[in-house]
């Protein structure tokens, strides 16, 4: 009894109980080395996600910066030097002229006022779509692709099966985030066609886009990154997605999506 | 190992188990339900020890105050441990459980081993018991979410007194059980051991009392 294969009962008692104790060593050095890999994951997800919304900022303040230039040389160049023409000529007006040339001058005043006023009405418009304020999305997209393709150098085609509603906000951004991808493909595309496809799946807004342009090639990824990435902070801030399609032929092909109504303030938290 | 050894341990246990007693007592009010099933299982250990020491001065038996005391702290851990795994249905498997230890103590208290002798099998059962709920809890630990929280997780630390003592207490009593206690030096060894390890219970009952639980 008291030899069992060479050990005796004491050596292997001692060496069962050993065992029993490093098999709760391994336990807990396991579920330490374990929790501590899991912490160290998620600390560099957060970290990952923390840089992305730095960058999102980051772009968003660049294109608003870029944004206000606009504005201010469109109204210096556009506004401004109409502005400057017409009081000259309104000097001229105080001088005596004869009626003829007072009628021609007079004439060429009003031209210039109503210059003035279409600019600063395109002015306005850039920055607060009316025709989206008043008839929502749709015909706000509607009368944006009718725009285009009156210029006659693009054809966009809307495809718009979508009926629901969605807040302001939302659509707001959709309607940046279509002039944005229109916008890109006019610059640096050298498209002819343009399909956008509006729908509703499970309760998400889709759109697809696509064009039939060079592609995006890594300069023009540059060139275009800050409008991108201003596409992500908007659909970022209504939980949605960008996905870039496989295609055959050539051009880009997005899938983007998002929620239709706001989410309340902790659920959007992701 | 001598018996001086041993008996070293089993003082430094008892007054080490002072600790967590009058935390406990100091604490009742302030801690969670879980804890106060921890604080009277360190009032029932205290107890224990108690009378079992005055009745082996007395040179009575005191075996039989372990049949009573392995069911009662295997209530309470059971009733812990459903606690925390927060299983589905925790009150009825835990019923199912204790019901089924409680006939097996029963049976064994008075149809195999007597009133009067150690109750090793069901204290080998309980063991593996406790064992396994230590393990399962760890496991349940790591498939949570949030991975910050275990360090003032009071629990982390009980169970891991848990595991360390009660998987080599169900290899001794699993051997003491298989007559292989009959040799004396064996005795000495297994139960130096033993109340070696007991002091990292004692230690992890501090712990639990001493760490604020989060809210």
């Amino acid at each position: 009894m008291d030899q069992i294969t060479g050990l005796t009962n004491t050596e292997l008692l001692v060496i069962g109980m050993l065992s029993m104790v490093l098999f709760s060593l391994g336990v807990a050095l396991l579920f330490l080395a374990y929790k501590k890999k899991i912490l160290q994951q998620q600390k560099e997800h957060q970290r990952k996600e923390a840089e992305y919304q730095k960058q999102l900022l980051r772009a968003n303040l660049k294109s608003q910066e870029q944004e206000r230039n606009r504005i201010g040389r469109d109204l210096h160049d556009g506004v401004g030097s109409l502005l400057t023409t017409s009081k000259m000529y309104f000097s001229h007006l105080e001088q005596d002229h004869d009626k003829a040339e007072f009628e021609a001058l007079k004439q060429k005043v009003f031209e210039l006022l109503d210059d003035t006023i279409n600019s600063v009405r395109r002015v306005s418009l850039d920055l607060r779509p009316v025709v989206l304020e008043q008839l929502g999305l749709s015909e706000a997209l509607t009368n944006l692709v009718h725009q285009l393709n009156k210029g006659g150098d693009i054809k966009v085609d809307l495809n718009n099966s979508w009926q629901g509603t969605m807040p302001e906000e939302f659509e707001l951004n959709w309607f940046r985030i279509v002039q944005e991808l229109l916008n890109n493909t006019l610059k640096h595309a050298e498209a002819t066609e343009v399909g956008i496809q509006i729908s509703e799946n499970q309760g998400r807004f889709v759109l697809i886009y696509e064009d039939n342009g060079k592609g995006l090639s890594q300069p023009v990824l540059k060139e275009t990154g800050l409008g991108m990435r201003n596409i992500e902070s908007r659909l970022h801030l209504m939980e949605g997605h960008m996905q870039w399609m496989d295609k055959s032929t050539p051009g880009i092909g997005l899938r983007l999506s998002s929620i239709t109504k706001a989410s309340a303030p902790d659920e959007a938290e992701i | 190992m001598t018996y001086e050894l041993l008996n070293a341990l089993r003082e430094a246990s008892l007054w080490l188990l002072v600790i967590p007693l009058i935390l406990g007592i100091v604490r009742w009010k302030r801690v969670s339900n879980e804890i106060r099933l921890i604080i009277l299982i360190v009032w029932s250990t205290f107890i224990v020890y108690f009378a079992t020491r005055y009745l082996h001065n007395l040179s009575a038996n005191n075996s039989w105050i372990y049949n009573v005391y392995t069911p009662s702290v295997f209530v309470l851990m059971v009733l812990l441990y459903t606690r925390l795994l927060s299983v589905k249905k925790a009150k009825f498997l835990g019923l199912i459980l204790i019901s089924l230890f409680l006939v097996f103590c029963i049976y064994t208290t008075f149809y195999v081993h007597g009133n009067e002798n150690l109750n090793t099998n069901a204290i080998t059962l309980s063991c593996l018991v406790y064992t396994l709920f230590a393990v399962v809890y760890f496991g349940k630990l790591i498939s949570q979410p949030r991975q910050d929280g275990y360090k003032k997780n009071p629990f982390v630390y009980f169970n891991f007194g848990v595991l360390l003592y009660y998987s080599s207490a169900f290899f001794l009593f699993f051997v003491v059980g298989n007559d292989l206690s009959l040799h004396p030096n064996l005795f000495r060894v297994g139960w130096t051991i033993n109340n070696f390890l007991n002091l990292f219970l004692i230690v992890s009952y501090i712990l639990v009392l001493w760490i604020k639980s989060p809210a």
